[in-house]
């Protein structure tokens, strides 16, 4: 009962520090199981609920669609066994990598803004970032393998290599990009009969903005579902290394016991949570490191 | 011959004239309904169709714009929607066939026969002619026909019907090239065919026409009947009794006893003219006697 209750001030809390922030997206569909957390703690997503940079989605596999709607106007459906991150802000070098989402793993719907110039930068991901988005591109970020599908409209797709830009490719609409695992990335005038099977059902019919339909309406109430494990961000704290390194700074303050926990075992897969689980190692106060190596 | 016998055989010969003539004028006609009726319902069939192709051109379609990148959906087709509904409604209407006959078909269920070719080649060559009727004889026997010409009226159709390039991806994966394109506006692409079977309109006047001459011979018989009863009843037993003491009287049987008619038709006063004349004959007799 105790912990209840503590979950869910815990939940007010987050929500009631999230308030001062500015929010870069909105849910406005969710059928299905959808997760969201925010600093370290786990909420059950609602439609109408304002999302925050850093908050963290997750899709179960028998969800259908959960639809984020960007101030801007373009769009993000999101398919089952999807994870994705609102507006991270990624070290690149000496230039930051900024886009509305970034994609872990799952399928992405992305619809540009109607009538707007398409943005620079529509979503990153460790494989690919896809850019200068005009229409509608369905991505899958798999662990093997990751495709692009231009449905309307052209896309461009900035293939990564060990962190860095590699080569760019604009697709034509109906064109299609894949890379499997670390070879050379194909091109075609039109996806596999494989890939149109895959994509999920809910992607198939557009489904129009409504974001206005919550426009003066009251935010619902977060339910909390509790702390985010260590095992349930393992995921996240294998991802790429400037993933890793923004969560550092997005959870070092929120870290709870599982998570604490987990991390001081495995130290040695997760470097960059080094200087912020053990303090006393490093006397002079500084950025924490990025991290060098996966889990 | 008797009275009823000579009335009988009037009657019958009248009988058996009116219903020859009443026969040969309901088979005509109920012949002429059923026909009509098939048609109308041939015409409605065809109504159906071309109001589901209309509806599935301009409001389904669009719809599944979305999905037809990923798949092509025959759901799009007006024609493929209209052929799926008219079969739907030939599970009550199984004596009913229904055909989108088009020369260049995108899907070859749709290809015309030979006969079809030559109603669309009339469609083609007489632009005002709207629609057709006729027969042709099939291997179940005679059949009867209504077609309408598809004519390239909707510019939307152009979009999978112009050029390979122009038409959808997934609509050439699904059918390939070759078929279906290259139509033109206001071309006559093919006809709506209803077909059915010419014994369904005579069965169902058949049916009909059993009913009718049932009805009207048992109309007749009923009459027969009643008038030979009341003719009988009201006309020859009082005759016949009247008769028969005529008979007595005339014999000198004075005292046979009176005949009492109990009405006041054209018997009772025949009855009363007799007694009347019985009187006078036994008042004439008594006279002589005297």
């Amino acid at each position: 009962m105790f912990a209840r209750v503590l979950c869910w001030l815990m939940g007010l809390g987050v929500a009631a520090v999230c308030q001062a922030q500015t929010p870069v997206g909105l849910a406005t569909v969710v059928e299905g199981d959808a997760v969201l957390v925010r600093q370290t703690t786990k909420l059950a997503l609602k439609p109408g609920m304002r999302l925050m940079s850093g908050d963290l989605l997750q899709t179960g596999p028998t969800s259908a669609v959960v639809r984020i709607e960007f101030g801007n106007g373009a769009i993000a459906d999101l398919g089952p066994l999807t994870q994705v991150m609102l507006q991270p802000r990624l070290a690149s070098g000496a230039r930051r990598r900024q886009a509305p989402l970034y994609a872990l793993t799952g399928w992405i719907k992305l619809s540009g803004s109607p009538g707007k110039e398409p943005a620079n930068e529509a979503l990153l991901s460790e494989s690919l970032d896809l850019s200068k988005l005009n229409g509608a591109a369905v991505v899958s970020i798999q662990p093997k393998a990751s495709q692009v599908f231009a449905e309307s409209g052209t896309v461009t797709v900035t293939e990564r290599r060990q962190g860095q830009a590699a080569s760019a490719v604009h697709l034509k609409p109906d064109g299609w990009y894949a890379r499997a695992g670390s070879d050379k990335a194909s091109v075609a005038a039109r996806p596999p009969g494989a890939f149109m099977q895959a994509v999920p059902k809910a992607f198939l019919d557009p489904i129009p903005a409504r974001a206005g339909l919550f426009q003066g309406r009251a935010e619902p109430a977060a339910k909390p579902l509790g702390e985010l494990g260590y095992a349930e961000a393992l995921p996240w704290l294998g991802a790429e290394p400037a993933v890793r390194s923004w969560l550092v700074t997005l959870w070092k303050a929120q870290l709870n016991a599982d998570l604490r926990a987990g991390l001081s075992s495995h130290v040695k897969s997760h470097p960059e949570w080094d200087r912020v689980l053990f303090p006393e190692n490093y006397p002079s106060a500084g950025a924490a490191p990025a991290p060098a190596s996966r889990p | 011959m008797k009275l009823l016998l000579k009335f009988n055989l009037v009657f019958l010969l009248v009988f058996a004239l009116g219903l020859g003539a009443a026969g040969y004028i309901a088979r005509n006609m109920l012949q002429k309904g059923a026909h009509e009726e098939v048609l109308g319902h041939a015409r409605l069939m065809m109504e159906s169709a071309v109001a589901v192709s209309g509806y599935t051109a301009n409001q389904i379609k669009p719809l599944l714009e979305n999905q037809m990148k990923y798949g092509f959906l025959p759901q799009s087709v007006p024609a493929y929607s209209s052929f799926e509904v008219i079969n739907a409604l030939r599970a009550k209407h199984p004596d009913y066939s229904y055909k989108p006959a088009m020369l260049n078909p995108t899907n070859p269920r749709d290809r015309a026969q030979d006969w079809e070719e030559d109603i669309i080649s009339q469609f083609a060559k007489s632009p005002t002619l709207t629609e057709y009727v006729g027969q042709r004889s099939t291997a179940s026997g005679q059949a009867m026909y209504i077609a309408r010409p598809i004519r390239l009226s909707n510019p939307l159709c152009l979009q999978c019907h112009s050029t390979v390039d122009a038409a959808p991806p997934t609509m050439i994966e699904k059918y390939g090239p070759a078929n279906g394109f290259g139509w033109k506006m206001n071309d006559t692409l093919g006809a709506q065919i209803v077909s059915v079977p010419m014994s369904v309109p005579l069965k169902r006047a058949d049916d009909a026409f059993g009913v009718v001459m049932g009805s009207l011979a048992g109309v007749f018989v009923l009459i027969g009947l009643v008038l030979n009863l009341m003719l009988w009843k009201l006309v020859i037993q009082p005759v016949t009794k009247l008769s028969a003491l005529a008979d007595r009287v005339s014999l000198g049987e004075l005292d046979a006893p009176e005949f009492a008619a109990g009405s006041k038709d054209e018997i009772g006063v025949l009855s009363e003219s007799f007694a009347r004349m019985r009187k006078s004959l036994v008042h004439a007799m008594k006279l002589l006697d005297n």
